[in-house]
């Protein structure tokens, strides 16, 4: 979490990740290229390159995509999705190699713009013509405006729904990358296996998808809270509060974080971060703040503002103690609102 | 707001995967069979005349 631009607020922690990642690249770029060597040693440095890279992205691709539901699935990922636009960036370097080496050696001697030559070489309609060059073409760019936005610097300054929408393009340009990969290279490489690898990556992908959006579907149900006749309904009882740790639950279709702190505090905020939909319901008390367990971003649990100088906010909640049982005002109160938390 | 982004999200995901899965399958069983000796074009037989 950084307010003013700073490259990389580095820590140990982003440094080892880092270094395994760049081992784990070379170590993939060295081995896909000893094994083709082996199997054809006819094959040039140029085809090489353009096969290697484009496989270790493709790769890569797929690892970062599995990353956001095995964090919801099992926390033990969450690491990794602290640091997963490390990940994107050094994919996207990846596929900038592949695309300038395939537009140089496939485009470069042509009489027309090599851009314009990826658009017009292959424009038919014919699964042999299908312009499979085009849709690589496409996804590389929206690859490249993630890339360069992927800074907090950038998420502050487009604000975070703009931010979110613009990122949630990775989806489109994966649908864009397996077209470009089934029209492209398997058209030639014929052999099972490569049809059969794509087609796993693809099921592996989505089945993650559908397993994680299942189970928060099943989050985002509303328990059945009795409801006052002022509108308050009932969400849990006073021993259902660890201090410091928020009871997570989903009132009108919002989820909430009711958070007991400083003792006899209780307050209620949005479950929800605003950085990047984290689940502030599975947050700590740390400082006195209610902190997101995907990027540590912060928020005061009585009005859900940011400590300054961040400038992030959330919805807050009124709540309401009778006898031993919470009750919550489900209609939220705008982000930033300051609500008085009630005592225990 | 919450739970409609997340149904955005669920549903945008859905429709992507299915793309590219019915895009891998159509690209698999479609591709053109590779040429063999019988269907290529065979010159013309040499006669003694």
């Amino acid at each position: 979490m950084s307010a003013t631009y700073q490259a990389i607020g580095w820590n140990a922690f982003k440094k080892r990740h880092d270094i395994i990642l760049v081992i784990a690249v070379v170590l993939f770029l060295a081995t896909f290229i000893g094994v083709a060597l082996a199997l054809n040693p006819q094959q040039t440095p140029p085809i090489l390159i353009i096969r290697s890279t484009a496989v270790a992205a493709i790769t890569l691709l797929h690892f970062i995509l599995m990353i956001g539901p095995m964090a919801r699935l099992d926390k033990r990922w969450l690491p990794l999705l602290y640091n997963r636009r490390h990940l994107g960036v050094t994919m996207f370097l990846l596929a900038l190699i592949h695309s300038a080496f395939a537009t140089l050696l496939y485009h470069g001697y042509s009489d027309i713009n090599p851009i314009v030559s990826i658009f017009v070489t292959d424009a038919g309609t014919s699964i042999t013509t299908f312009p499979f060059q085009a849709f690589g073409f496409v996804a590389l760019l929206i690859l490249f405006v993630m890339a360069a936005t992927s800074h907090d610097f950038w998420l502050a300054n487009l604000t975070a729904p703009i931010w979110k929408v613009l990122h949630m393009g990775v989806y489109i340009a994966y649908a864009f990358l397996i077209i470009h990969v089934a029209f492209g290279v398997l058209q030639s490489e014929t052999h099972p296996v490569f049809a059969i690898l794509t087609g796993v990556g693809v099921g592996v992908v989505s089945l993650l998808h559908l397993i994680a959006g299942w189970k928060e579907k099943g989050i985002d149900r509303d328990p059945k809270h009795e409801a006052k006749d002022d509108g308050y309904v009932a969400v849990c009882s006073v021993d259902d509060l660890e201090e410091d740790t928020p009871f997570g639950t989903t009132v009108g279709g919002e989820r909430v974080a009711i958070l007991r702190y400083e003792g006899n505090k209780v307050s209620a905020v949005s479950g929800v971060c605003q950085h990047q939909n984290g689940p502030l319901t599975e947050g700590k008390f740390i400082y006195g703040c209610l902190t997101c367990p995907w990027h540590g971003y912060q928020y005061k649990p009585e009005d859900g503002t940011s400590p300054e100088p961040f400038t992030e906010k959330i919805p807050t909640f009124h709540l309401r103690v009778e006898g031993n049982t919470i009750l919550i005002d489900p209609d939220p109160k705008p982000a930033g609102t300051l609500v008085e938390p009630v005592t225990v | 707001m919450q739970s409609s982004h997340r149904r955005f999200h669920r549903l945008l995901w859905l429709i992507v995967s299915a793309i590219a899965a019915l895009a891998l399958i159509y690209a698999t069983m479609n591709r053109p069979t590779p040429a063999t000796n019988e269907s290529l074009p065979q010159p013309p037989s040499q006669t003694n005349s």
